[in-house]
């Protein structure tokens, strides 16, 4: 069922489960080390469990295209972005002979030219993002975006190259991305540790998102949270005092933070810091909580 | 101290973001100019970390002292990308003219912008300029925050790439490119990338091209010397990183970026290490067993991943405890420093 009731609305009533359901693509950012691909992988792990076709999308703007080891380990589909690829199934469209192409443009000068000019690498990848949703192989994209100040130049890429590209494919494309964006299919989810720098900094993120582009934004992953059992009693043994102390002064320091969070204007998704004993098992972890949330 | 930060004059930490580099970055600023020496720490990070690490509340772009104990002297500063590159620019212009127009294209702005590499590129400018400048003894750099090591090298040497002639000479010419590119036979080419990127684009970047010409071999000379300096016996690369499974591998694709650039590693900092917690007591209550489990897990968390990444290294390695508490003041810096540059 469709509900096309504004969103605040949906965001009272809907699950974090409903609401990732009804989506076709979740970029999750924030600052690097912070657990976005975590999150990523444990919400795909989830929306697979509930009969979806799901897969990841990652990309290295550096051009390493390494498969995320989490992604492997969960055995979830995963598409790796990369520049010069995307570019040349891009140039394709138009020029539709690979022979041509591969004589033509595959060659120094143009590898340069791609990976150093001025939001095209940004512009290439939001363009077969968006071509992976409109082909509708996937049920829902996971997209894992470069951290916080590439995740900037990428959503406003397509703004500054509306100024450059007046014509031709990038420009069509330019508004297809935009759309994407501001779509209610689409929904871009940030994510944060309980620490009080980085969590400024995420507010202010969001505020720069916000000023891009009328995304449907989702929720605030606070990642790796204490559980509040660690509070314990002051302990008369000498040796155990400042062990048990200085967990419960990070304790105390990171609910110090959540009104921070708050102020963010997201839903805050407060995701428990696990510690199974392999990575894969902790996601597992996480999938279980965000069922229940 | 360790002989390493008497011995050295610049110093670069490294790492992927969110391990704590900016913090440490100035607590060694503060450890070097309190042990005498005039010490400049430039941070790249955008966010104003450094800033309220060392107490200042309205931190710019411009060198600022900071006080410290004992004789030495500490400064900081931060970059600003956009309006450090057009400095780059204005030094390598042929002519005011050139520098003008450059600065007052809109593709340039764009350019700056977005252009991957042109922070890292800015960086590796004005690490130049304090490495010249005899006023400074010592001179740290906190790069900036890199998922891994190739895009802090490779960023600014693709810039200089962008800059240069082979590039150039598809686009320069202007509006006469197409009637260049017609005679040297890639009229084909042209018409292809005219298809997927409009005319438009091309007419202007075409005319920024031609405005670069006579600046490139400036930026292959920096990029040289860049090379050069970091690779030098007066240069150390630090690399910090907190180790957990979920990055052990950045941190290893980090140190081979750093062995094909030919930049020996100094010293391996392992940050906010966990601690090993004593076993509960008879008497202690259930929940103060799962608490100490829990922190016993986290400490074992760890094991596994810095002695995967301590087997890669030859170098010294540092470890440092995990500490309670965000820096906010020079003390913390201080003591925080001084663990950092301890002989073992």
């Amino acid at each position: 069922m469709r509900i096309s009731t504004g969103r605040s609305k949906l965001k009272a009533t809907l699950t974090y489960l409903e609401d990732t359901l009804r989506r076709k693509v979740i970029f999750f950012t924030g600052k690097g080390g912070v657990g976005k691909s975590s999150l990523c992988a444990a919400t795909a792990l989830l929306a697979k469990k509930e009969g979806k076709k799901i897969a990841v999308v990652s990309w290295d703007p550096s051009g390493e295209n390494r498969p995320p080891p989490l992604a492997t380990a969960l055995g979830l589909d995963w598409i790796g972005l990369e520049t010069l690829s995307a570019f040349r199934e891009y140039a394709l469209q138009t020029i539709r002979s690979e022979r041509l192409y591969d004589s033509l443009l595959d060659n120094q000068v143009l590898r340069t030219f791609v990976r150093a000019a001025p939001g095209l690498a940004d512009a290439v990848v939001a363009g077969k993002i968006w071509d992976l949703y409109s082909k509708k192989s996937y049920d829902l994209l996971l997209v894992d975006l470069p951290s916080s100040g590439h995740a900037v130049s990428f959503f406003k890429s397509p703004l500054g190259l509306k100024t450059i590209f007046k014509s031709g494919f990038i420009a069509r494309d330019t508004e297809r991305v935009c759309s994407l964006f501001s779509s209610p299919d689409c929904r871009l989810d940030l994510v944060a540790l309980p620490e009080e720098l980085p969590l400024i900094e995420c507010n202010e993120l969001k505020t720069t998102l916000a000023g891009l582009h009328p995304f449907s934004f989702g929720y605030l992953h606070l990642n790796q949270v204490f559980p509040s059992w660690l509070k314990t009693e002051p302990q008369p043994f000498e040796d155990l005092k400042s062990c048990l102390a200085l967990l419960n002064q990070r304790l105390s320091e990171q609910e110090a933070t959540y009104p921070l969070a708050s102020q963010v204007g997201l839903p805050v998704l407060k995701v428990p810091r696990f510690v199974e004993p392999s990575p894969a098992a902790n996601i597992a972890e996480v999938a279980r909580f965000l069922v229940n949330e | 101290m360790n002989d390493l930060f008497h011995s050295k004059r610049l110093f670069l930490l490294g790492g992927s973001g969110g391990v704590g580099k900016t913090t440490l970055a100035a607590s060694l600023g503060v450890a070097l100019a309190e042990a005498g020496y005039r010490t400049v720490v430039l941070t790249v990070d955008p966010a104003r970390r450094l800033a309220s690490a060392l107490g200042l509340e309205n931190f710019q772009s411009d060198l600022q002292r900071i006080p410290v104990e004992g004789t030495g002297e500490l400064w900081a500063t931060m970059l600003d990308t956009e309006r450090y590159f057009d400095r780059v620019i204005a030094r390598f212009a042929t002519s005011d003219k050139q520098k003008e127009k450059l600065l007052n294209a809109p593709l340039y702005r764009t350019m700056v912008e977005s252009l991957g590499g042109s922070h890292e590129y800015a960086a590796m400018e004005r690490l130049l300029e304090f490495f010249n400048d005899s006023g400074f003894d010592k001179v740290v750099v906190d790069t900036p925050p890199s998922d891994n090591a190739r895009e802090l090298f490779e960023a600014p040497l693709r810039l200089a790439q962008f800059m240069d002639n082979s590039v150039l000479r598809w686009f320069q010419g202007g509006a006469n490119v197409y009637m260049k590119l017609f005679r040297t036979g890639t009229r084909l080419a042209m018409q292809a990338l005219k298809l997927v990127f409009g005319s438009d684009f091309l007419d202007q970047l075409g005319s920024l091209m031609n405005d670069l010409e006579g600046m490139q071999a400036g930026f292959r000379d920096r990029n040289l010397e860049i090379t050069r300096v970091l690779s030098s016996e007066q240069a150390a690369f630090i690399l910090v990183t907190v180790p957990s499974e979920a990055r052990v591998d950045d941190s290893i694709a980090f140190l081979e970026t750093l062995k094909a650039q030919k930049i020996p590693l100094a010293l391996l900092v392992l940050n906010r290490m966990e601690h090993v917690p004593p076993s509960a007591h008879p008497e202690s209550s259930p929940p103060i067993c799962k608490a100490l489990a829990f922190q016993k897990a986290l400490a074992e968390e760890q094991t596994h991943s810095a002695a995967k990444l301590v087997a890669k290294v030859q170098c010294p390695v540092k470890k440092l405890l995990c500490r309670s508490g965000e820096v906010h003041d020079v003390r913390i810096l201080s003591s925080l420093g001084q663990e950092l540059s301890a002989k073992e």
